[in-house]
């Protein structure tokens, strides 16, 4: 288990459970699916990183006050895990909380293309970071 | 009047409304249909009595009152006394407000607190991770991990003087800045690890200089020495190499496997007739006859051997030629063809009478010669 999603997962979980009560999860999955299915080469840009986006990729991934936190060793291993890292700490929580557990599936499902999106903004995250004087 | 005299409405004449739509006016005019209806003032009162949000009340249940009474349900069930008392809307909205309330809560978010126990839970997580957690991992304002100083850039060595321009050899020390190396090593270098390490003699080197070069007394490494461990528990075993009687002292660890077959062979020449001392011992191996033992005769065999087989065809009365025919003796030839055998002819291929039975002179009993009554 990646050290730094298990830690980034335990933190946020609380947060995430609230926001699924918020939402009809199996409605919204069905609309990302349907972007998915409509934007197959979806080639996010940086405004798409807005962390005050909704959007469910966002949601889940974008926090850059977490990773402002690690250190120049934790960031060095985050920026080397890739999204079947993040899924396998989040996958966990799925035997207790449906939702999570729909929410794994989900990303299973679409793990090609969660991938590549995430893989676009690791790179402008690292770009950010080292603009910022981080050594990574 | 034509068949579309209908579609064109006179302005002069226009047509009086539908009973229907005058009254539905008039009823839309009137006020608190169904709040009146539910024994309300008007729909804040409604929504206090029902014990409702107000943020309910001002959202859904303003047009939905608004919505029943424009297509005039309340005037319906004031007018109608078998509706009011069927309908009873009173008590459908009794029903069906909690559910409108949790709904509006839903979606409006107000379930977003966990449950106590869902919070202790992932509180438990948390706590778990951060007492296991790698903190060399995160930084923090607490200052736990690791402290990143920025690198200090190393500073420029001053050259003494511009080697380029200056004649003859270069003093590399000097213009380094280093102190010049008093002795030459083996090696031309600067190393500074290679200067702390002592001098290697190459070849056999003594216990005392490999000592010396991992930087260990004699001591520490012969208290650290298994094997002197060994060799000092067990003084005598040691053995000299050059003494001519090397093979005899040599201790092999065969003292039980001699001694028993010593006591095996004692044993056996005590209890055998056989003396082993008496017997010959020839000198060679290849020249040795075992069937001519000095001493010891053979018996003489009686009756003159065995019987050849020429006097045994002689007695059987089988003549020499038939004796080498096998044929004639009873045996068939191999080297015959099988075209003379009768039986290996198969140009005649003869079917059974009865298939199925057994032939009759398989039976023991021949039923042929009983006579049946008919």
């Amino acid at each position: 288990m990646n050290p730094i999603w298990t830690h980034y997962c335990a933190n946020q979980m609380e947060s995430w459970l609230a926001w699924l009560n918020t939402v009809h999860i199996n409605s919204y999955l069905e609309l990302t699916e349907r972007f998915i299915t409509t934007h197959p080469y979806f080639v996010p840009s940086s405004s798409n990183f807005d962390e005050a986006q909704q959007g469910l990729f966002n949601k889940l991934i974008i926090n850059r006050d977490f990773i402002n936190t690690l250190s120049e060793k934790g960031l060095s291993i985050w920026a080397n895990s890739n999204f079947v890292d993040f899924i396998a700490c989040l996958e966990i929580y799925g035997v207790r909380y449906p939702d999570i557990r729909r929410l794994t599936n989900f990303l299973n499902l679409h793990l090609e293309w969660f991938t590549r999106v995430y893989q676009f903004f690791r790179a402008d995250m690292i770009l950010e970071l080292r603009e910022e004087g981080r050594n990574l | 009047m034509s068949d579309f005299d209908g579609l064109v409405r006179d302005d002069k004449n226009p047509d009086p409304l539908p009973s229907e739509q005058t009254t539905f006016k008039k009823s839309s005019s009137k006020k608190g249909g169904i709040a009146g209806a539910l024994g309300a003032d008007d729909i804040g009162s409604l929504a206090r009595k029902f014990d409702l949000d107000p943020e309910l009340g001002e959202k859904v249940l303003v047009p939905l009152i608004n919505f029943l009474d424009k297509y005039g349900v309340g005037d319906a069930v004031n007018e109608s006394p078998t509706v009011s008392s069927i309908l009873s809307l009173a008590e459908f909205w009794n029903d069906i407000s909690p559910v409108v309330k949790n709904a509006t809560q839903y979606f409006g978010g107000k379930q977003k607190d966990l449950s106590e126990d869902d919070v202790a839970f992932l509180d438990r997580i948390r706590e778990a991770q951060s007492e296991t957690a790698d903190m060399t991992l995160f930084q923090d304002s607490s200052s736990i991990g690791e402290v990143v100083e920025p690198e200090k850039p190393p500073e420029p060595v001053k050259v003494v003087k511009d080697p380029f321009k200056t004649a003859g050899a270069v003093d590399w020390f000097e213009m380094l800045g280093e102190p010049k190396g008093g002795k030459k090593a083996h090696y031309e270098t600067s190393s500074t690890l290679t200067s702390l390490m002592p001098d290697t003699n190459f070849g056999v080197s003594g216990l005392d200089q490999l000592a010396k070069e991992a930087g260990l007394s004699i001591e520490e490494l012969r208290a650290a020495d298994s094997q002197s461990k060994f060799n000092n528990a067990n003084s005598n075993s040691g053995l000299d190499y050059t003494d001519p009687n090397f093979g005899a002292k040599l201790n092999l660890g065969v003292d039980k496997i001699t001694a028993s077959m010593k006591s095996e062979k004692d044993k056996y020449e005590r209890t055998s007739a056989a003396q082993f001392i008496d017997m010959p011992v020839p000198e060679s191996a290849q020249t040795y006859d075992p069937l001519t033992v000095t001493g010891l005769e053979m018996p003489a065999l009686k009756g003159g051997g065995l019987e050849s087989i020429q006097s045994m065809a002689i007695k059987a009365g089988v003549t020499e030629e038939e004796l080498h025919n096998s044929t004639a003796l009873g045996g068939k030839d191999p080297k015959t063809a099988s075209a003379q055998d009768p039986e290996l002819a198969y140009s005649e291929v003869v079917h059974p009478t009865s298939p199925g039975e057994l032939p009759q002179e398989t039976y023991i009993v021949d039923f042929g010669d009983y006579s049946t009554d008919e």
